[in-house]
């Protein structure tokens, strides 16, 4: 940091001198990290009821209602999005910035710093130094010594004096920054943060089977026009077997732009469709209170062909090729039976067991009738061997949508990236220096070896004696 | 697959026995005994991980019972990692307790197959597991080193130069690789945070939801910053390191288990 003039720029020092204290950031950490707590267990975003009845269980019901309405004004039910809460991230990333900064110089004094030669004392002053006794003289020996400092990854320096031949040399010293890009990349995930939420758009839309729109809704019911219209051609969801536990639910959209289809494609839950800087993804489904909706049956007539087949409760349809007349009587969509008084009963809205009651008419005799089943594939078989397949009850159910459009993702994408890079750096690479100092008699070597480092000192040492141990070894 | 759980169970109960039984009077023998059941132990471990991985179809992480079970089996991988690299004499005595409890607790809890929901059937489902439940054990690991320390600490403090003593490894390798496992946990936690924020997009849309679990990752992360901070500039080595690499652990059992089970999540075993 330059050096403020000290009659002018006190107040700057001060708060510089504030932002740079590591006093600052613990202090910062600690209460993002204890504030946050409390939106932990305070449900978010929620109706108040939730919470209030949460709080009548902590406090008791003569608390309740001021601790409640204090906490409210506080913006604890929404506290993510508070302005005393951003005002804390704001804070913790100038503090950041400047601490960044403020060290910056000294940092790069240590990376760019020459290394020079010691003098033979101070090899015993460091942490990690030895000395191994070697066949053979230096003459024999330096070619081995050279590739061991090689294989360890330093290039050497060599220096020639009374105390016999010296070869030194560091590495990876660019490693001290990768704290600072640390920093950087909370600070760009921050950026990007704020970009989505200031520039970006977080809405819904619920589309039943067969609608379409033009606009989305906000959480706190703003309406967003998107520049083009989706449509919901239909949707369904797949179980597990026999249970009420959903597989799958898939979307059929299709995007329409001045009367005509752009594009038609399925949503599943973790595949969403892209257009025009929106996301729409899958994100839930439910029935329709209208229920005006078409059943979809697949009649094949015994030795015929498939068709497929659109009615309303109520209709009447032929079996292609004969005068069997057929009628769907009732729908459920989800169908079960008492247990003990066999009598057929729907037990959710939802269409986890969709099931059509249908009734066939021979030239006004009844022939037979029953429920076909669309998850039960036993039922869709008639008596006179003509099958009845239950496709869908198409318009009753709606596809629950959410909406984004987040210009910032890219930013946060790229600081997460930025994170992990600095991360390794930080904690995989060290800034290692090493010396080594060769004396000889006529047939022994005698190296003494001193190395320091930042970080990881354990196993860097592990490393050096390993690699120095072999060459005793060697002949 | 019960079996060879159960089996786990039991090498892992007989190694944390012969864990206790080294501390109090050492031996090469229950040494050696220690060692070979933890091996026993995770291997069968690793066979009841993969058959049920099998017989569901996916990762085993879809319930509270297969969560605690992978949990173990991380911190038991994590501690061959570092007995490997470091030799730390004695870090088996205090791991494999706590390997051993965590098998325990999933031993009890409901242990029934469920089925995906369509958000999990992700192949980020067993890249963000696996970072964030090696992540967790190192830090589990760093735990058990800290309370080496302190112990160790106690010694030197007492005088009491007596045999466990000499048995535990030395206060500065002990902090150090405390420290180190800290580094490695912490970017592998980043990592879960991260495929967790990138999976989370893919889903819902949304990459951050202030969510109680990414809110108490994040605490836990912070925590782990803090530790890591006052580390190198306020030189917290040693003791008050040691005693908050115990605290951070606190917060990561927390985050795993007390979400889970005490608050609201849309994180679920479901």
């Amino acid at each position: 940091m330059e050096k403020p003039d000290k009659n002018n720029n006190n107040i700057v020092e001060k708060v510089w001198k504030f932002f740079t204290s590591v006093k600052l950031a613990a202090a910062l950490i600690l209460t993002i990290a204890i504030t946050s707590i409390a939106g932990t267990v305070i449900e978010q975003q929620t109706e108040p009821a939730k919470n209030v009845k949460l709080f009548v269980k902590i406090f008791g019901a003569k608390l309740a209602p001021s601790i409640y309405s204090a906490s409210d004004a506080m913006g604890l039910m929404d506290m993510y999005h508070s302005g005393w809460f951003t005002g804390l991230l704001v804070l913790f990333c100038a503090n950041l910035i400047i601490c960044s900064i403020d060290r910056l110089p000294k940092i790069s004094r240590l990376v760019n710093e020459e290394l020079s030669p010691m003098e033979e004392p101070s090899f015993k002053k460091f942490s990690i130094h030895k000395e191994y006794n070697l066949q053979g003289n230096i003459k024999d020996r330096v070619e081995d010594i050279l590739k061991t400092l090689k294989s360890l990854g330093f290039k050497t320096v060599e220096h020639k004096s009374a105390d016999g031949l010296q070869f030194y040399g560091q590495k990876w010293g660019i490693s001290r920054y990768a704290v600072y890009v640390v920093h950087l990349s909370i600070v760009l995930i921050l950026l990007g943060a704020v970009i989505g939420v200031k520039f970006g758009f977080n809405g819904y839309l619920s589309l039943p089977e067969g609608e379409s729109s033009d606009v989305a809704y906000t959480r706190d019911g703003k309406t967003q026009p998107l520049g083009f219209t989706v449509r919901c051609d239909d949707f369904n969801v797949d179980f597990y077997n026999d249970t009420d536990m959903p597989k799958e639910y898939k979307s059929w959209l299709s995007i329409h732009e001045n009367g005509k289809e752009i594009l038609s494609q399925s949503i599943e839950v973790n595949r969403p469709l892209k257009y025009k800087g929106y996301a729409i993804y899958q994100a839930s489904y439910g029935p329709v209170t209208d229920k005006n909706a078409l059943i979809i049956l697949r009649v094949t007539p015994s030795g015929g062909k498939t068709e497929t087949m659109s009615m309303h409760v109520g209709d009447s349809f032929k079996i292609p090729g004969s005068t069997i007349e057929g009628k769907a009587k009732y729908f459920s969509p989800a169908l079960a039976f008492n247990k003990e008084t066999k009598e057929p009963f729907t037990y959710s809205e939802m269409m986890n067991n969709p099931a059509v009651y249908l009734e066939f008419k021979k030239d006004g005799k009844d022939l037979y009738e029953g429920w076909v089943v669309k998850r039960y594939p036993k039922t869709w078989d008639m008596p006179d061997g003509n099958k009845m397949e239950l496709v869908d009850y198409w318009g009753y159910q709606y596809t629950g949508l959410q909406v984004r459009n987040d210009p910032g993702v890219w930013i946060v994408y790229l600081g997460c990236l930025t994170m992990l890079l600095g991360l390794y750096g930080a904690f995989f690479l060290s800034h290692r220096k090493i010396w080594v100092l060769l004396k000889g008699t006529k047939n022994q070597t005698t190296v003494m070896v001193a190395a320091t480092t930042n970080k990881n000192r354990l196993s860097f040492e592990g490393v050096i004696y390993r690699a120095f141990e072999m060459l005793t070894v060697q002949r | 697959m019960v079996i060879a759980f159960e089996l786990a169970l039991t090498c892992y109960f007989i190694s944390t026995i012969l864990g206790v039984l080294e501390l109090v009077k050492g031996s090469k023998a229950t040494s050696r005994g220690m060692t070979v059941f933890a091996i026993l132990g995770f291997t069968l471990h690793t066979l009841s991980i993969v058959m049920r991985f099998i017989q569901g179809g996916h990762m085993p992480v879809a319930n509270l019972h297969e969560a605690a079970s992978l949990f173990a089996w991380s911190v038991v991988i994590i501690f061959f990692i570092i007995e490997i690299k470091y030799r730390v004499g004695l870090l088996g005595a205090f791991i494999m307790p706590m390997a051993f409890i965590l098998m325990l607790s999933s031993s009890i809890l409901p242990r029934e197959i469920n089925p995906l929901s369509p958000v999990l059937q992700n192949y980020w489902l067993w890249i963000h597991t696996l970072l964030a439940f090696t992540g967790d054990a190192a830090f589990a690991v760093a735990c058990g080193t800290g309370v080496m320390y302190l112990i160790q600490e106690h010694f030197v403090k007492a005088k009491k130069l007596g045999g466990l003593f000499h048995r535990l490894p030395s206060l500065r390798v002990l902090d150090e690789v405390n420290y180190r496992l800290i580094t490695i946990g912490f970017p592998l936690l980043t990592l879960a945070i991260i495929s967790g924020a990138v999976w989370a997009e893919g889903v819902w849309g949304t990459f951050w939801r202030w969510d109680p679990k990414e809110v108490w990752s994040l605490i836990t992360w912070f925590f782990y910053a803090l530790i890591i901070h006052l580390r190198i500039t306020a030189g917290w080595h040693g003791k008050r390191s040691a005693i908050m690499s115990v605290a951070g652990f606190v917060a990561v059992l927390f985050t795993f288990f007390g979400v889970s089970i005490l608050l609201k999540s849309m994180h679920e075993f479901k």
